[in-house]
């Protein structure tokens, strides 16, 4: 693959036009900040933090750096006073949207900004997308959306209880970055079997015991989900890995 | 849901292009035909469509055009817009609110009136602008208004 000649920085170098800026910029071992970005997803480009300036045939333009890509002859400035002051302005916003989240503090913290200058909403949900994403592009159940708009918007899943298409796989509790998405097992009063709770979607579902150990090992949603999606061996909706590994089945 | 609302949206799907860009005028139709967006509409609709669940409540969450509860008969906006807000819309939004005792956003408990606060109706030449379903009222006070509603009753 032909390289494209890049200025990052003030420093001639060469970028795979194949990869984003945000992407090359880190093979070069350059650091942006980023909030929505991760490696497994799509790029999203809704925190703005990754902000860059590039400048081609003269023309200075400010680009989210992982949704664009590389052309030939870019000069590209990460840290330059203009990037540097809108994404101070940007962590001060999202600071006053969650002054909590640990995330966010340590970003104020790498950029310097001590304090936010606007009002403290003490959310904790940054509206990155990641949990909706993760939902959709790698799980495929799409349980998760947005939803109303502007200072009211939030994620939820449809009715803002019971989810249908939720099967409690806990993907969107491990990728969020503030922790405001959780679950936890529990035996129901109702029936006396142990359930998942995903407590911000307001949704149960029955966890399954190891016919070998006994042990609760998943959702019967989620294996189900699973094995319409791949082929399954024998006994895995009914055994836990560790035993189905040491070849306990039933 | 019954077969009849089934039927509905069925033919209002026939209507459209298929596809996920058929889903704001699949809505906008259910919403005028039936007066609001119910559960059971959104899920028949994505079903039908084959997009999540999730993606249409989205959809039906962000435009205030769609209600997720049901309207009254007669729909009544107030404009609160910069040249009505001048003109006292707001004095008009409270008489309304008075009159039917109902907050903007709410529905009389006979299902016949429901309020809504709206930004700009585009006739601000007409200020104070109050509009019931499609008529459009100019230049209202406080004490027409009043009048203009017993019309609906």
């Amino acid at each position: 693959m032909t390289m494209c000649n890049i200025t990052l920085n003030g420093k001639k170098t060469k970028f795979l036009p194949g990869k984003t800026i945000l992407e090359n910029t880190r093979d070069h071992g350059v650091k942006i900040p980023v909030l929505c970005s991760h490696e497994a997803l799509k790029p999203y480009g809704a925190c703005r933090l990754c902000i860059v300036e590039i400048e081609e045939q003269g023309r200075k333009q400010i680009v989210t750096s992982c949704n664009s890509h590389v052309r030939d002859g870019m000069k590209i400035k990460t840290h330059s006073p203009r990037v540097q002051k809108i994404r101070k302005t940007l962590v001060e916003l999202l600071l006053a949207r969650t002054p909590e989240a640990a995330v966010e503090q340590q970003l104020a913290r790498d950029i310097g900004v001590k304090a936010t200058p606007y009002p403290e909403q003490g959310e904790l949900c940054i509206m990155c997308g990641q949990c909706v994403r993760t939902c959709r592009e790698i799980v495929g159940a799409c349980a998760l959306d947005f939803v109303h708009k502007g200072s009211k918007r939030s994620v939820a899943v449809p009715f803002f209880r019971d989810s249908k298409e939720c099967i409690g796989c806990g993907s969107c509790v491990f990728v969020c970055p503030t922790g405001v998405v959780s679950m936890h097992d529990e035996i129901s009063d109702v029936r006396g079997e142990p359930e998942r709770i995903m407590d911000k979607w307001e949704t149960r579902l029955p966890l399954q015991k190891c016919s070998s150990d006994g042990n609760v090992f998943a959702t019967r949603r989620m294996l189900e989900h699973f094995a319409r999606k791949h082929e399954v061996s024998e006994g895995f909706l009914e055994t836990c890995s560790h035993c189905l590994r040491k070849g306990n089945t039933k | 849901m019954d077969e009849g609302t089934k039927t509905i949206i069925d033919k209002l799907i026939k209507k459209h292009k298929p596809g996920e860009n058929a889903v704001v005028s699949i809505f906008q139709d259910v919403q005028e035909q039936q007066g609001y967006l119910s559960e059971d509409a959104i899920r028949y609709v994505s079903e039908k469509l084959e997009i999540p669940v999730s993606r249409a409540f989205s959809v039906a969450t962000f435009y205030s055009a769609f209600s997720l509860t049901p309207l009254g008969r007669n729909r009544v906006h107030v404009c609160l817009g910069t040249a009505c807000h001048i003109k006292g819309a707001d004095n008009i939004a409270g008489r309304i609110s008075r009159q039917l005792k109902i907050k903007p956003g709410e529905t009389t408990g006979d299902r016949k009136f429901s309020l809504h606060k709206v930004r700009c109706l585009g006739c601000c030449a007409l200020a104070p602008v109050v509009k019931v379903n499609d008529d459009t009222y100019a230049g209202v006070s406080q004490d027409q208004v009043v009048s203009v509603l017993e019309k609906y009753r």
